[in-house]
């Protein structure tokens, strides 16, 4: 009986249901979604080693990268040696798609890996016909390439070509590799004499301590990962968050769907306690329904997940892989305790929220047959009470935590206190919008809406920080763009710069560079990666090439220190996570043992998040004898032209491909990365805002429902239906209005609160504070507005269409 | 501003201007039929009725006889399946939803059995809505006068939630009558009302109808209400007998 | 509505069914290698063994680029000071690549090496092995005339003869092996025929006693060890022919001095091929070559492995031109390969079947009962 009571309402109310299911399907797909993603980037990043050898798998490698085949017959026939993999890896496209060649060696001490269809490793890769190389590819990798088993895959550059002869399956962590034969992979990409690592199983530790030599780096595969981790940490609490604020932002639509589905039974349900009903069942029966709906959306939700955090790994792999060297998965993985977890989640929070609806259903006296009936508003001293305690908890959080998850959680805390206000202050807002338009039919429009504050309430708060937070972190991420690009432009001082393709340049190649004709000046920048994992960066700057550093704080001496070799300077983002400061002393590990040198200044930087120091040229020289340097700037006389220097350049010789850049083509290239990364941020925010819409439409059909009698009374007093029309979308227009009016003060608050303390604590490194860029406000509040009206036109069709006679009486 | 109701022609507006000898309302051969599933329901089967000018007509009948539906006809908020219903002259059923509209906001007023009155808005501005509706605004005065007519003027700043039945009732008919209707149609309005709020209400009602020389056509089960009518039709399964 | 529900509850389990191919990531099982395979057919390009050719050591003792297959294969019983017995084997095989265009890297190879290494600790029954592979590429694995060896597992020869190193987890073996026989040719002067067709044949020679001297290591206990061992030498493509299904080969050293070696090709109706052979080595190294019917083989009795695979490890053999009659059993039963190939090799004793009194030692080896389960057997 009480199943047939909901069904024949369901029925009657399709569309309402069809919003639940979105609201719960959106907000659990958003919430999967990222999981998901996370899980994309913490577990599967650079776990080809994992994937071959096991989780504990042990690399060796060469500090330059490449180590020298000659080593590994040396080593591997050593007595007691472990069954080395050796691997060769190098970056390839595919079809646009960034993918990695590794080339193993099929008979060395691999994991058993078999394809789709039980095809063996070497069987798959030893299978070559019409002289094509085989490979083996994740089935996912595959998808992503758009191409299937026996499909021939072209390189985009050299236009090689390899045969698919096997699928993998859940090997994750070999998703966008190209699996191939090391002779096979050698040739093709014309590299012979070394492999890129040696894998070993993580029993031969012991003899690897003592039979590598000074020489060979050893890593662990989980210590390697966890490092890829750590660089995609600032990423991922971005993301988290997003989600979290979706999931929000979700609820806040199941929210306002369910408790529109009250306000159409409330006579009902009045009747139902007058004839018996005990609370009990009552609750039962409004319990029942939200489970059946949530079970539905939120299933949708969990294939709609995974469809998108798919489309979204997509986005994020360019970045990834630009920004932090890695490749990240062609797919996410999910797990049934993921799907299962996250399902019953959706099922617990939308039972929830619908607790105070329930409240509000289960407070109808019994035999109360009409339907007014006013949602309570929570009195203005409580809200504030409310409001303060979340922002200064929130606030006092983020002063007394210096770590990144104080800085959200304040942040979180601080935006929560606010929402909480937000329906008050937007509701005086429109009562002082009625006020001044009083005699107009936006005046009236506006006035009506008072009646149905607590029914929009949530949704108001709902759009105000999605609103909010698009403007906010578009500011923020333009912001950041902008000092990105002041930055490359203050540190590039040369005219023009020159490096070889894969290789670096010797004192003498430099030396040649260096007295080209036309050229006045040089420096050069030499990178190199430290036995503790500290990135070292030498300089030869001429003195003019100073102001490329921009120091953080005073400190007048540091030229004259950093130049005669007594003190180092540090990044910002080494100097935050190590806690340096100007005096501070480094110690770095030299061939002639640790040395010990004093930070003479802290210089901004976005180009690592670890941060790295900077030494003079002369002092690493001195330190490490190594005389090759990376890229060398050239300074131009007068009247001379990169483009024709870079014409002498090529017809130099210098024994190996020479490129050359302008400061305006590497700043070009920074801001091209700068942009797909945030991509996924954008992406994140548009979702949050759409949701955001259908919370909107939801409430605003919910206050159209409730207030049909109110409308009805109009249309008999003389509102034509063209004019309700009007009445209802002004609403929603003004509405969206007033959503944006709060919004913007908090989007200036997120703005600076991720400039100044999320990007910091992220990433390490300090965003000058200026004024926010205007220019996200540009866009924002236009789409906003015409959105929110648009939102407000399937309401408003509705309420313009239903036949007025039947709501004239209360209770019907 | 002109008391009495006759003066239909006080308007600028020609097309406003009516030969006063017409009748106020004239129904001839209204019938409406509602579908249910496969079944016809006539809920009003050739109906022929006239209103005068001012005269006050209650039409009584067992609930489902076709009152409420005769009501909503008269006012143009539905339209007879056969038969032609005429205002002041003017053949309601010919008109386009949009001039309907305006036709009822100008020259009907509408009193519901439960107020219908616009719960965010103060008793005043209940009043001062059709006005805002029909685009010409109620003086202040008009509003004022109207109410210590209907002795309410006190409680002009209260919203309706604030208010008594009988009370918000007076409000929906100072609603009715601001702006100046030929006719006033009333759909059981002291239905909702115990005894005594009722006769002060109806008493209200005939009393400003009369002063305003309005025509009002009163549903009602109320025999009281209806012995305060010039005249009684009563309906019996959607045909009119004469009493 | 019936109709409905049942409406939403399918595009629930399609739904549900989507999430759970999503989630699907179990490998499949590999095919396997079946040895037997490998051994019957060869592509063209390969060279055969068509007739007898001269051999000359040491230089025979290298490998045979050209022929699809070939292997050095030890076996051998030894007893530490106690009498605690264990059994060996270590073999290498060397698989080569169809003859073709390498590509151009330093990893090129023309043949895929494998060894196996297995330790039979009799007094616990325990069979330890391990498998390893390489390709023929940066001196991963070889075979000169001094030197056969798979990573560190080596054997370089010796001026008595050969030392032999391997070692895997929990077992590893040090052994010097020194001749006490010539070399034994076997069939037609090392030409070994196996099958009716032109090239289902072997290149054939064994030493078939050797002593063993030397230390075994098991679970880190270091036990000095004597014994005797024997080495057989093969290579040939495509040598054993259409129809075999695979093979019983036994390799025996008799108290009284002799050795025998005893093979019986199986067809896939389960008889004895016509090219079943053997050789019976005399005690002063003269040596009899066996056709199929100088000898009987009869099962006895079976042991049944973890995969439900029968192996008929005992057997009464029988001579009756050299009034030879025994019974081989079993060291211990579970002496299986569980690894790219199925097969089970391990040491047996030869019984007295009057007295039951141990006439000698040796290794079978039992071939091509365990192709069905290639599937359920772990491949790269």
């Amino acid at each position: 009986m009480l199943a047939r009571l909901s069904r024949a309402f369901f029925y009657r109310h399709p569309a309402q249901v069809l919003l639940a299911l979105i609201g719960i399907a959106a907000g659990v797909a958003v919430v999967t979604g990222v999981a998901l993603l996370r899980g994309a980037l913490v577990e599967s990043l650079d776990a080809v080693s994992a994937e071959l050898v096991g989780e504990q798998a042990l690399v060796v490698r060469h500090p330059s990268g490449r180590l020298d085949v000659d080593t590994y017959a040396r080593l591997v026939r050593q007595p007691g040696a472990p069954d080395f993999v050796p691997v060769l890896r190098a970056a390839v496209r595919s079809d646009g798609q960034r993918l990695e060649v590794v080339g193993v060696d099929p008979f060395s001490g691999i994991r058993t890996l078999t394809g789709a269809d039980g095809t063996g490793l070497s069987t798959a890769l030893f299978n070559e016909s019409g002289g094509i190389p085989s490979a083996v590819v994740s089935a996912s990798t595959l998808e992503l390439l758009d191409s299937g088993l026996d499909s021939v895959l072209t390189l985009d550059e050299s236009g090689r070509q390899v045969r698919v002869t096997a699928v993998i399956r859940g090997r994750p962590g070999l998703d966008r590799r190209l699996l191939m034969d090391i002779s096979r992979a050698q040739a093709m990409l014309d590299e012979r004499g070394w492999v890129s690592e040696l894998l070993a199983p993580p029993e031969s530790e012991a003899w690897l301590r003592a039979n590598l030599g000074d020489e060979l780096l050893l890593v662990t595969a989980s210590g390697q990962r966890a490092s890829a981790r750590q660089l995609t940490a600032g990423m991922r609490a971005n993301l988290t968050a997003m989600s979290l604020l979706a999931l929000a932002t979700g609820l806040f639509v199941v929210y306002s769907v369910l408790s529109f589905l009250m306000v159409q039974r409330r006579r009902t349900f009045g009747l139902l306690r007058a004839l018996g009903m005990t609370h009990g069942r009552l609750a039962r029966l409004l319990i029942g329904e939200v489970l059946v709906i949530a079970a539905f959306g939120a299933l949708a939700g969990l294939v709609a997940s995974t469809v998108l955090s798919d489309q979204l790994l997509r986005l994020i792999a360019a970045p990834v892989a630009e920004v932090y060297g890695q490749l990240p998965p062609a797919a996410t993985n999910p797990t049934p305790w993921l799907y299962a977890g996250i399902w019953l989640a959706a099922l617990a929070a939308a039972v929830a929220v619908t607790v105070p609806v329930m409240r509000e259903a289960l407070q109808i006296p019994p035999g109360r047959l009409v339907r007014s009936f006013v949602v309570h508003v929570l009195p203005a001293r409580k809200v504030l009470a409310l409001t303060v305690l979340l922002v200064t908890s929130g606030a006092a959080w983020v002063a007394l935590d210096a770590r990144l998850v104080a800085a959200l959680g304040g942040l979180f805390l601080v935006l929560a206190g606010v929402i909480v206000a937000i329906p008050m202050i937007g509701f005086g807002l429109v009562r002082g919008l009625a006020r001044r338009t009083a005699t107009t039919l936006p005046g009236r429009a506006l006035r009506l809406l008072e009646t149905a504050r607590g029914r929009l309430s949530p949704a108001l708060a709902a759009l105000s920080l999605a609103l909010a937070l698009a403007i906010g972190m578009g500011m923020m991420i333009l912001g950041f763009r902008a000092a990105v690009g002041d930055w490359v432009t203050r540190l590039l001082q040369a005219d023009m710069y020159v490096s070889l393709e894969s290789r670096s340049l010797a004192r003498e190649q430099v030396d040649r560079l260096a007295s080209l004709e036309g050229v006045e000046a040089f420096s050069s920048v030499r990178r190199t990666r430290l036995a503790d994992g500290t990135t070292l960066t030498a300089y030869d700057l001429p003195a003019r090439a100073w102001s490329g550093f921009e120091l953080l704080g005073e400190a007048p001496e540091a030229y004259r220190q950093f130049s005669a070799g007594d003190a180092v300077l540090v990044s910002e983002p080494l100097a935050r996570r190590q806690g340096l400061a100007i005096g501070d002393i480094v110690e770095l590990p030299t061939p002639e043992g640790p040395a010990r040198v004093p930070i003479a200044a802290v210089f901004r930087d976005y180009s690592s998040e670890q941060g790295f120091v900077a030494v003079s040229g002369d002092l690493y020289r001195r330190w490490f004898d190594d005389h090759a340097v990376d890229s060398v700037g050239l300074y131009l006389a007068d009247g001379m032209t990169p483009a024709e220097l870079g014409r002498r350049i090529e017809g130099l010789a210098l024994g190996g491909v020479a490129q050359w850049i302008t400061p305006a083509g590497i700043r070009r290239e920074s801001l091209a990365v700068f942009d797909r990364t945030f991509r996924v941020s954008w992406a994140l925010a548009m979702l949050v805002g759409l949701i955001a819409l259908v919370a909107l439409t939801s409430a605003l059909l919910a206050q159209g429902l409730e207030r049909s009698r109110e409308h009805a009374t109009l249309r008999a007093l003389g509102l034509s239906p063209a004019r309700l029309f009007g009445l209802v979308t002004v609403q929603s227009a003004g509405l969206t209005a007033v959503a944006l009016a709060t919004a913007l003060p908090l989007a200036v608050l997120i703005h600076y609160a991720l400039s100044l303390l999320i990007q910091p604590r992220a990433f390490g490194w300090s965003l000058p504070a200026g004024l926010p860029p205007a220019e996200p406000v540009l866009w924002v509040v236009p789409v906003a507005l015409v959105l929110g009206t648009l939102t407000g036109l399937y309401p408003a069709w509705r309420i313009g269409r239903r036949p007025m006679i039947e709501h004239l009486r209360a209770g019907r | 501003m002109a008391d009495d109701c006759d003066d239909v022609c006080h308007d600028d507006n020609r097309d406003d201007c009516r030969d006063e000898r017409q009748p106020v309302l004239r129904a001839r051969g209204v019938t409406r039929t509602y579908h249910d599933g496969n079944q016809d329901i006539r809920v009003l089967d050739s109906v022929d009725l006239e209103v005068s000018a001012g005269e006050k007509l209650a039409i009584t009948g067992e609930s489902g006889s076709g009152k409420s539906t005769f009501l909503h006809l008269a006012a143009g908020m539905d339209l007879p399946d056969a038969g032609t219903m005429e205002l002041l002259g003017e053949h309601v059923n010919r008109l386009a939803e949009p001039e309907r509209t305006r036709f009822r906001a100008r020259h009907i007023g509408l009193v519901f059995q439960d107020y219908n009155l616009i719960e965010s808005l103060s008793a005043g501005e209940n009043i001062e809505l059709v006005g805002w509706l029909t685009g010409r605004p109620a003086s202040v005065d008009d509003i004022r006068r109207l109410a210590a007519e209907l002795g309410i003027d006190e409680l002009l700043g209260r919203r309706p939630d604030q208010l008594s039945g009988g009370q918000q009732q007076r409000v929906a008919i100072a609603r009715a009558l601001i702006h100046q209707p030929s006719l006033v149609l009333a759909d059981e309005p002291t239905g909702s009302l115990d005894q005594a709020s009722a006769e002060q209400v109806m008493q209200v009602l005939s009393q400003s109808v009369d002063a305003r020389g309005c025509a009002l056509v009163l549903v009602t089960h109320s025999e009281t209400a209806a012995a305060r009518c010039d005249r009684r039709v009563r309906l019996r399964a959607g045909k009119l007998e004469a009493t | 509505m019936r109709r409905d529900i049942v409406i939403a509850v399918l595009i629930a389990v399609v739904a549900v069914g989507w999430l759970v191919q999503r989630i699907e990531q179990r490998e499949p099982d590999a095919t396997g290698i079946s040895g037997t395979a490998l051994l019957n057919a060869a592509p063209d390009a390969f060279k055969r063994v068509t007739g007898p050719e001269p051999l000359v050591f040491p230089a025979d003792h290298a490998m045979h680029p050209g022929f699809r297959n070939e292997w050095w294969y030890f076996t051998g019983n030894l007893f530490d000071a106690t009498g605690r017995r264990y059994g060996f084997q270590f073999t290498l095989f060397r698989f080569a690549v169809e003859p073709g265009e390498r590509p151009d890297s330093d990893f090129a190879s023309d043949a895929i090496w494998m060894a196996h290494f297995a330790v039979s600790d009799v007094a616990r029954a325990r069979f330890n092995s391990a498998e390893r592979f390489a390709r023929d590429a940066l001196g991963l694995a070889g075979a000169t005339a001094d030197e056969w060896w798979l990573r560190d597992w080596t054997v370089t020869r010796t001026e008595e003869g050969w030392r032999l190193r391997a070692q895997m987890d929990g077992a590893s073996l040090d052994l010097d092996l020194a001749p006490r026989k010539p070399v034994v040719l076997q069939g037609d002067s090392g030409y070994s025929r196996k099958g009716p067709e032109r090239g289902n044949a072997s290149r054939y020679y064994s030493i078939t006693r050797m002593a063993a001297d030397g230390r075994v290591v098991l679970d880190g206990n270091a036990a000095e060890v004597t014994g005797s061992a024997w080495l057989d030498r093969e290579w040939g493509s495509s040598q054993l022919g259409e129809g075999i299904a695979g093979w019983d080969w036994f390799a025996l050293q008799l108290d009284d001095g002799r050795d025998l070696m005893l093979y019986r090709l199986r067809t896939e109706a389960g008889d004895a091929s016509r090219f079943s052979a053997g050789v019976l080595v005399e005690a002063d190294g003269g040596y009899r070559v066996l056709e199929r019917d100088d000898f009987e083989f009869e099962e006895i009795g079976r042991w049944r492995d973890r995969l439900g695979v029968d192996w008929p490890v005992a057997w009464r053999v029988r001579l009756p031109g050299e009034g030879l009659a025994f019974e081989v059993r079993p060291a211990f039963d579970a002496q299986r390969w569980y690894a790219t190939v199925g097969y089970w090799e391990g040491a047996v004793d030869v019984i007295d079947p009057d007295d039951g009194r141990t006439l000698g030692r040796g290794y079978l080896e039992l071939s091509g009962y365990a192709d069905s389960d290639a599937q359920r057997v772990g491949v790269r």
